[in-house]
Order: C-alpha cells, then sequence, then structure tokens
C-alpha cells in the first residue's frame, strides 16, 4: 500500500466517524418546502406562457395593422396643373 | 383530472418518503461534514441545506425518469453549498471545519462519497487539476492537525505541506 492510498484510507475512516441524529419530521418537512416549490415553478411558468402569448398577440397585431403608416388621407389632393 | 393528478401526488410523496428514509442519515452526514458542525450535536445548518436539497429533489421527482434520486440530491447539496459557500467559512466545531468550503467540499464529494475525481471536476465547473490539488491540500491540513497520535506510526512519511505543520511537533518523526 503506498502512502497516498494509506492516507486517503485514514481519511476515509476520518470520515466515517459518528453519524448526525436525523430529525423525525425531515421527510414531511422536505416534502411541504418541494410542493410549495413545484407550485412556485408551475405559477412563473404559467406567467411566462401567457407573457409570451402576448407578446405573440400584440406581434399579429401589429403585422396586420401596421399603425406606424401615416392613416390614408380622407380627401383628394387639390388637382393642379391642367 | 384533478384526481389523476391528486392520486400521482400521493404516490409521487409516498416514493419520495421511502428514498428519504433510506438515505437522509447519511446525506444529513455528508451535509454536516460539509458545514463543518460536530455531528454529536443538532446541526441547523447542516439540516437546513439538506433540506433546501431534498425539497429540489421532491419537485424534480418526475423528471428525474431512472437517474438515482440520491446523486441527484448530492449535486444539489454540491451546488447549494457553493453558493452559499460564504457562510460556512467560520469554524462550528466539526472535524473539517479547518478547511476552506471549497477544499471541504472536494475532499468529502472524493472520499467521503467515492465521486471520481473527473466526475467531482464536471460537477464543480473545475479543471480535474485543481481538483487533485485542492484535495492533496486538503489530505495534508487534515492529518497535520489532526488531535491525538496516529493510528499506524509511519517512520519514513513526508511531512505534510501548509503553514501550520511548525507549530505542532510531529511524534513519528525519526
Amino acid at each position: 500500500m503506498s502512502p497516498a492510498d494509506r492516507k486517503e484510507t485514514e481519511v476515509r475512516r476520518m470520515l466515517a466517524g459518528p453519524h448526525p441524529l436525523v430529525p423525525t419530521d425531515l421527510a414531511a418537512r422536505a416534502t411541504a418546502r418541494g410542493r410549495r416549490l413545484m407550485i412556485h415553478r408551475r405559477r412563473a411558468r404559467r406567467l411566462g406562457r401567457l407573457l409570451a402569448l402576448l407578446v405573440l398577440a400584440a406581434l399579429v397585431w401589429a403585422a396586420a395593422a401596421q399603425p406606424w403608416l401615416p392613416s390614408p388621407a380622407h380627401t383628394t389632393p387639390r388637382v393642379e396643373g391642367w | 383530472m384533478r384526481e389523476r393528478r391528486s392520486e400521482q401526488e400521493r404516490r409521487h410523496a409516498r416514493e419520495f418518503e421511502r428514498f428519504v428514509a433510506g438515505a437522509a442519515g447519511r446525506l444529513l452526514h455528508t451535509a454536516t461534514l460539509l458545514t463543518g458542525e460536530p455531528a454529536v450535536r443538532p446541526a441547523p445548518a447542516a439540516e437546513e441545506l439538506l433540506l433546501r436539497a431534498l425539497s429540489r429533489t421532491y419537485a424534480d421527482w418526475d423528471r428525474l425518469r431512472g437517474d438515482d434520486p440520491y446523486a441527484h440530491t448530492r449535486q444539489k447539496l454540491a451546488a447549494l453549498f457553493t453558493h452559499t459557500a460564504r457562510r460556512h467559512r467560520r469554524p462550528r466545531g466539526g472535524l473539517l471545519d479547518r478547511l476552506s468550503p471549497q477544499e471541504r467540499l472536494v475532499l468529502v464529494l472524493r472520499f467521503h462519497e467515492d465521486v471520481a475525481e473527473e466526475q467531482t471536476a464536471a460537477q464543480l465547473g473545475l479543471p480535474a487539476e485543481r481538483v487533485h490539488t485542492l484535495c492533496l491540500h486538503a489530505l495534508g491540513e487534515l492529518r497535520s492537525r489532526r488531535p491525538g497520535p496516529a493510528p499506524f506510526p509511519e517512520a519514513g512519511s513526508a511531512p505534510a505541506r501548509g503553514p501550520g505543520t511548525g507549530t505542532t511537533p510531529d511524534p513519528a518523526a525519526p
């Protein structure tokens, strides 16, 4: 066994030392938090989808209506040069 | 639809609970080593870290698709610990509390969790050489400052590196 291996084995043994006690309600607390996280993510996803839909609708409207063009004149321009 | 979803959620919760019952002891031990808290007393920082990692595993449960939930939780634990490393710099009386948070993380992943060097490097986003160096340094530091005599005295062992070696006389030195 090389000195490096021996060092590693020794550290492994040190790390395997006494284990802390697991609180009995750990799983229940993790589940409650995880559920909250899921609800939060679901809400964020829905909001994102809604925003994307709104942007798409605005783009379609803009492409169809082209509001940046001047509105067509209602009167014919005066005819000159006869 | 709602009924089916709630049935699925119940199954999901049952599976998760079974997983936690089996893995929580080891995971909490890992978290305690990372935060540098002693194992004999309750470790609030380690518990909080583990709870956050576990809640992410719960939320990702349906997307694991055959992935090991233990490895997933361990990865979350490592990532969360990296993000909050500044909070764990202060010594808390645990086994590894003299190491820097990054050294602790590398040492625990490599030698407690038996993650390969390349995999550790990939998980932490570090070059493999850096992981190797951190590991060597952590090993040296841990051995040089360990209280009590060595279990097997080595006559020809190389002296451990680090600035603290000069202050502690080595009983095994020739």
